[in-house]
């Protein structure tokens, strides 16, 4: 338990972010969970995570400014999974420049999900 | 047109020429016909003499001295001859060998023994002048020999002048009447013994003066008696012996000659003796000669007048006049033949007036002809022939006029051609009989007041049965000035207050019937013209045919108006070019657009204003042009204005073509059939927002079923995997089966969404997008900012949920919003926008730093129908109720000194 990595989850869909979870869960991850970006920006604080996997289109604060502020705000350094369903080269690149280390579109195959995480992350 | 048709055309083109100069020959021959008649007359026999002195004056100059005469004058006023003298003369001209010894008198002193002397050399003839019989004028004797001289054997001759005409001696005769006899001139008998046989002329002969009087030899008399004369002077010559011109007092006026030294007998006779013995008579061309002259000269100059030009026939007819008079002189010089000249000339010239006449008579039915079947032409381009005669289009007028005005009565009556009369075109709820004013003259009231008027008037007892609540009107109707007719109508006073500018209104109508009726005139007139000759219409109704030209043209002109005005409101900005890539037409969108963008139109051919807007290459617009004029291709370009970057446009290329049956007979397509390259720059921004609002539908709907189709995998993922928790697993399983219900509810919902047609304006509620109506809002109000110096700070996440509203409106409202905040702020300050998303909605917050005003009263104003003085705020509290359609809110609240603040909420898309 002490030894499980921490990723951080922001969605806005509480069904997916609940799925997210368990499937990480059940590999091995420790899951924070948050439903935007304002959210996530609380959780942060707290505890340290080692990967970020963050949707884009979310309200109150959308997950580029979520990008921004934990990068040029927080001086985030941990690796950051955008995954979202918006399919669109412009906005891949925004969020890279914005501070994303890899972004992926949805649907993604779990299990291609989890060999992106280990890319990162050990579990 | 090849060098063969063209070869083609210019033969036939010379043959109806020729064929036109033949046709007109009767009027040739008529003219020569009369001058020869004149000729014949003597009309022309001064004029005639005239040039002929003329050209003997020139000609006098030409002539070498006579060879054959010499003259022996002498004055017998200073001395006084005796017989020895005469008798020693002829004695000395004998021994110097003279030809013919002439008396051109007979001296009156002589003796026997002279004329006895005189026998016996047989070379001397005397001149005896004719006597008239005292006791009958008409007859003539000759002057006698003296009594005592046997005068057998003595040669003579008559002495005669033929009369002179205006006082010029030009003609002598061969012979004189005397007493019922002819007997030979002086001139005749010398000429006769000198050439052994009788001179060719006959009756009268003209005298050859050419070379004039100081081409004669002379030698007085009292020299030759001094024996001062050579031999040589008279050696085998002819010794004309007579008084000088002093001697005879009067002298006589000849052609060529200086009328103020006039000749003397003896000179005139030397010059009709070397005329007759030198075969220098000047004949003149005979009656028949002159006819067959003049019908040439007719015939010819006719055929020629119709092969040049007309301007060209003067220079011809000057040329041929010249040439007479050149031909003239010539054949006076060199074949001692005098034409006809003043009556070829006269000829010449009547001819050209005459050809002139049938030209300008020609051109003028022609002319005549062209305007009747341009005015034809024009009807039926204007009005398909016959349409206006049917009962069902006046049916039709007179309805679309009473649905437009509510009228009760309406006839329409239109005047009786070549009467003052008016007749019942249509009437509606009425009829002719209806009228109570019985005499239908348009020169009697109530018309000619009408006709004064030129407007509706307010008549009275017009129609029978007329309501008290109706107004009766009657209205003229006049095209082109000209009574077309009358428009009769009945009113309700309601109905009269909703016409706006009721007078003014009615006239447009009646102007636009007037054109009608016209119309309707031609197809009359028209059908009427085809019964008869259209000549007929040139003889008697000339006026008619310009006037009807003028009406036509009028309406055509119209017509014209209507399709330029159609033209130049088209939506789309249109140019036309011809295939020479000049502008034809460019409407006024085109134009603005153009001027905008700084570019003249007329410095711009076709091909580099496409490539101007499409920015493609040359090469590649040069193809485009060679397959829209070849293969007669439409193409479509996507287009750009620099100074417009906001708008999205298309250019369509293609080529205006003549349709093949719309062209008039007599009408003749452009090369190609093609009018010219028509551009057409359509605006094409809403379209793309619409698509862009469908685009932005369907990216939400993916980024929602791809979060879905996420679940459902990684929901499949958890399912499978038997390590997992049961309750885990069915929860898993719960979750996937609702996003699945919710994925297909999702398509449905999406299709609905796609379905609808937002170009119609009837969508009252679409996701929209919600940044993109901030931005055209604050377009809207950049001038308001500038005048207070007032900057909008904008808060904006960069991706947000779309939201349910319409595009206008929420620009609308947005744009009612910001400007409520300018007026409200204070200058130099800001004002704050920002959007904010929740769960549902998105969230708008515009609040300034302004004045202010206590909510209480804020929220009176937003929330009733109090009288507000601020515009703005009326706009925001009418948008608030489509607001609450939407499913959003709006709220506002004021402080005074802190400033005012919006929050609107809408509804979010999924």
């Amino acid at each position: 338990m002490g030894n499980k990595k921490f990723i951080l989850l922001v969605d806005d869909d509480s069904a997916l972010r609940e799925l997210l979870e368990m499937f990480l869960e059940m590999n091995n991850f420790q899951t924070i969970l948050a439903s935007n970006g304002k959210e996530g920006i609380e959780k942060i604080k707290n505890i340290k995570v080692d990967l970020l996997i963050v949707d884009l289109i979310m309200p109150t604060m959308d997950g580029l400014r979520f990008l921004k502020k934990l990068r040029q705000d927080l001086k985030l350094e941990s690796p950051i999974i955008v995954l979202s369903g918006l399919n669109k080269n412009n906005i891949k690149q925004e969020a890279l420049e914005g501070g994303a280390t890899e972004v992926i579109f949805k649907p993604i195959d779990p299990d291609a999900l989890l060999k992106r995480i280990h890319h990162y992350i050990e579990a | 047109m090849n060098s063969t048709d063209s070869l083609i055309t210019n033969a036939r083109s010379a043959f109806d020429n020729i064929v036109a100069g033949a046709r007109a020959q009767p009027l040739a021959l008529i003219c020569a016909l009369l001058i020869w008649a004149l000729t014949v007359t003597g009309f022309f026999n001064s004029a005639d003499a005239l040039i002929y002195d003329y050209y003997s004056k020139w000609t006098t100059k030409l002539g070498s001295e006579v060879q054959d005469i010499i003259i022996v004058e002498y004055n017998p006023t200073d001395w006084n001859i005796k017989n020895d003298d005469w008798i020693n003369a002829i004695t000395l001209l004998e021994e110097m060998n003279a030809k013919e010894i002439v008396f051109t008198h007979l001296p009156g002193d002589l003796k026997s023994d002279f004329f006895q002397k005189a026998k016996t050399y047989n070379n001397i003839v005397f001149g005896r002048k004719l006597i008239t019989d005292p006791k009958n004028p008409d007859e003539y004797s000759v002057e006698p020999f003296p009594e005592e001289i046997d005068n057998v054997n003595i040669k003579y001759g008559v002495i005669g002048i033929p009369a002179s005409s205006h006082g010029v001696y030009r003609y002598q005769n061969r012979s004189y009447e005397v007493k019922g006899e002819k007997m030979d001139a002086l001139e005749t008998v010398i000429a006769t013994k000198y050439l052994d046989k009788a001179p060719n002329v006959s009756g009268k002969y003209l005298i050859n003066f050419s070379g004039g009087v100081e081409r004669l030899p002379k030698i007085t008399l009292q020299k030759l008696l001094k024996k001062e004369g050579i031999k040589e002077l008279f050696s085998n010559k002819i010794v004309m012996i007579g008084y000088t011109n002093a001697a005879t007092d009067v002298g006589l006026v000849t052609p060529g000659i200086d009328p103020n030294y006039p000749l003397s007998l003896v000179e005139f006779q030397s010059f009709a003796v070397d005329t007759l013995i030198n075969h220098k008579a000047v004949s003149e061309t005979g009656a028949v000669t002159n006819l067959i002259i003049f019908v040439a000269i007719a015939l010819l100059s006719f055929i020629l007048y119709f092969q040049v030009e007309t301007t060209t026939v003067a220079f011809i007819t000057i040329g041929l006049v010249f040439a007479y008079a050149v031909i003239s002189f010539i054949s006076l010089k060199l074949l001692l033949l005098w034409p006809p000249l003043v009556e070829a000339m006269i000829l010449q010239v009547i001819l050209f007036g005459a050809f002139y006449s049938r030209k300008s008579i020609i051109e003028n039915l022609t002319v005549t002809k062209m305007i009747v079947e341009l005015t034809e032409r024009i009807n039926r381009k204007v009005s398909p022939p016959g349409f206006h005669l049917t009962p069902e289009y006046w049916k039709h007028v007179i309805n679309m006029v009473d649905q437009v005005l509510s009228l009760n009565k309406i006839i329409f009556l239109e005047r009786v051609k070549n009467d003052h009369r008016v007749r019942e075109v249509v009437g509606l709820r009425c009829s002719l009989t209806d009228i109570a004013e019985n005499r239908r003259d348009y020169e009697r009231t109530p018309y000619s007041t009408a006709l004064q008027e030129r407007k509706p008037i307010v008549i009275q007892k017009y129609f029978k049965n007329v309501i008290a609540s109706e107004t009766q009107y009657l209205l003229p109707l006049l095209f082109s000035g000209e009574v077309m007719g009358f428009w009769a109508f009945t009113v309700q006073e309601a109905s009269k207050e909703a016409i706006p500018d009721f007078d003014k209104t009615l006239n447009t109508f009646g102007e636009q019937i007037a054109n009608l009726l016209y119309q309707r005139q031609m197809v009359k007139v028209q059908e009427a013209r085809e019964k008869t000759a259209w000549f007929k219409y040139w003889l008697f109704e000339q006026s008619t045919i310009y006037s009807q030209l003028q009406k036509s043209i009028m309406s055509f002109n119209r017509q014209l108006n209507i399709y330029e005005n159609i033209f130049d409101g088209l939506n789309e900005a249109s140019i036309l070019y011809d295939l020479f890539g000049r502008v034809l037409k460019i409407n006024k969108l085109m134009s603005e657009l153009m001027q905008e963008e700084g570019l003249s139109p007329f410095s711009f051919n076709a091909q580099a204003l496409i490539e101007r807007l499409t920015g493609l290459e040359t090469d590649y617009v040069k193809k485009c042009m060679k397959h829209v004029i070849l293969d007669q291709r439409r193409l479509v370009f996507p287009a750009g204005l620099k100074g417009k970057k906001d708008r999205a446009y298309i250019l369509s290329i293609r080529d205006l073509r003549y349709q093949p049956d719309r062209l008039t007979p007599g009408e003749e397509a452009y090369p190609f059939q093609s009018i010219g390259i028509l551009l057409e720059l359509i605006d094409v921004t809403k379209m793309n927002e619409f698509y862009k609002i469908k685009e932005q539908v369907i990216d939400r709907v993916k980024i929602q079923y791809s979060n879905d189709l996420q679940s459902i995998l990684l929901g499949i993922s958890l399912i499978m995997n038997k390590n997992l928790e049961e309750t885990k697993r069915q929860r898993a399983a719960d979750i996937s089966g609702k996003k699945i219900v919710d994925s297909v509810g999702l398509v449905t919902d999406a299709q609905k969404l796609l379905d609808v047609d937002l170009q119609f304006g009837f969508v009252k509620c679409y996701p929209i997008d919600a940044k993109s109506p901030i931005n055209f809002a604050i377009d809207t109000v950049t001038s308001e900012l500038y005048s207070k110096n007032i900057k909008i700070k904008k808060d904006v996440p960069d991706l947000v949920n779309l939201v349910y509203a319409s595009q206008n409106e929420l620009v609308n409202m947005i744009r009612a919003i910001l400007k409520f905040l300018i007026q409200d702020a204070v200058e130099d300050s800001e004002i704050q926008v920002a959007i904010e998303e929740s769960r549902t909605h998105v969230i708008y917050t515009f609040s300034n730093k302004g004045f202010g005003m206590p909510n209480e009263r804020f929220q009176f104003y937003l929330s009733t129908k109090g009288e507000v003085s601020i515009t703005e705020f009326g706009e925001i509290r009418d948008l608030i109720p489509i607001i609450k359609e939407w499913g959003g809110e709006l709220k506002a609240e004021s402080a005074v000194g802190i400033g005012t603040s919006f929050v609107l909420k809408l509804k979010g898309f999924m």
